[in-house]
């Protein structure tokens, strides 16, 4: 067997060179290869992603539905901005009120100042707004009248009433009349 | 059995930068997908606020109205009721109940009214108006609370004074064991 001291500098170098290579490319392949952590960690971004669509895609089957519904509504829309609509409305609504006794001999004594009350209602807010009137009016044509006010686009309701029947005004009456109608409060 | 094929896949795949490279493009398609996605997702959030809002301003109307009271049918019952010779002098509402078993925030219609003595005929009347009002799906428990020989107008008269429960729309509704009697004491 030849001895390595024997080998020229050549030979040593080269040799030398031989073994320590494989060594090289062993510490290059652990050291630059990715972990296997790494490819979890992205696995795992990846599994989350999918649930994410997989959801999404669930929550849109009911998209062309959900459309058709909210067309449909969007005439209750209408008339629910009608019945209790996004503002107060109070002049619109005074009007109403004198319009709807057209016809009836109703006489309008006095005309209280509306009364604004924040109440919270079960869902969402709704803001009341008191009126109280004064009439003097004959009973049956008031009953009329009170017809015509159910009758509203806009809800309004009757919270008390009181009827007087004095000698000296008969055959009309004179009626205390408290109203309230609402207007919608959208939460913010 | 899935569980293990996917364990011995994971097994077999190679760590390389190629294999991470690979799931990275996933990481990045799915990506796109959620992105693709979410013009219809904020489409299909504004339908389902929009429905909620719309179903929430719809339940506070109905709310408000069946907790309404009907006046015109009962002003109208109340007028085709009394008798010939009788006429109202009162008509008020008060808070409270009759019967001490009912809802604290119902209502108590008083009626205050006169009817022309003739010997017989005015009690008689009197007895008819109660029974015709009792009939009546708007009011319940029905009491007469006092009756008084009076002079009126020239005329001997009896005051009555007369007391209902006057429930709201919700009650007159729900409340089938009341109208059930109620068609039992008609029919009577």
């Amino acid at each position: 067997m030849m001895k390595f001291g024997a080998l020229g500098r050549g030979k040593k170098v080269l040799l030398v060179g031989i073994f320590s290579l494989p060594i090289l490319a062993g510490f290059y392949w652990y050291g630059y290869q990715p972990k296997i952590q790494t490819i979890e960690k992205l696995k795992k971004e990846v599994g989350i992603l999918e649930e994410r669509i997989r959801e999404r895609e669930t929550s849109l089957k009911n998209l062309e539905e959900l459309e058709e519904r909210h067309q449909q509504r969007q005439a209750v829309v209408t008339l629910m901005e009608e019945a209790l609509p996004s503002r107060e409305e109070t002049t619109a609504l005074l009007r109403e009120l004198f319009v709807r006794s057209e016809g009836l001999d109703i006489e309008f004594l006095d005309l209280g100042k509306p009364v604004f009350i924040l109440a919270a209602s079960e869902a969402g807010g709704v803001k009341k707004i008191t009126l109280v009137l004064k009439l003097r009016s004959p009973f049956l044509k008031f009953i009329e009248y009170l017809n015509r006010l159910e009758n509203l686009h806009r809800m309004i309701n009757v919270t008390n009433l009181e009827v007087q029947a004095r000698e000296e005004t008969l055959p009309k009456v004179e009626i205390d009349l408290t109203l309230q109608a609402y207007a919608w409060r959208e939460e913010e | 059995m899935v569980e293990n094929g996917d364990q011995k896949k994971e097994f077999k795949e190679p760590i390389s930068y190629r294999y991470v490279d690979i799931i990275k493009k996933e990481l990045q398609s799915k990506k796109a997908k959620i992105t693709s996605l979410q013009p219809k997702l904020d489409r299909f959030e504004t339908l389902v606020r929009d429905l909620n809002r719309w179903n929430e301003r719809y339940t506070s109307i109905i709310q408000l109205r069946e907790s309404s009271i009907p006046w015109v049918p009962v002003l109208a019952q109340f007028s085709e009721a009394i008798p010939e010779k009788a006429w109202l002098r009162e008509l008020s509402l008060k808070e409270g109940s009759t019967d001490p078993n009912q809802k604290k925030d119902s209502f108590i219609l008083m009626i205050r009214g006169s009817i022309k003595w003739e010997k017989l005929v005015a009690e008689l009347s009197l007895v008819e108006f109660i029974r015709e009002l009792e009939k009546s799906p708007y009011l319940n428990d029905v009491r007469l609370q006092s009756t008084d020989r009076n002079t009126r107008y020239g005329h001997e008269v009896i005051d009555f004074s007369i007391a209902a429960h006057l429930p709201r729309r919700e009650e007159i509704s729900s409340s089938t064991y009341t109208s059930g009697e109620r068609v039992e004491r008609s029919g009577r």
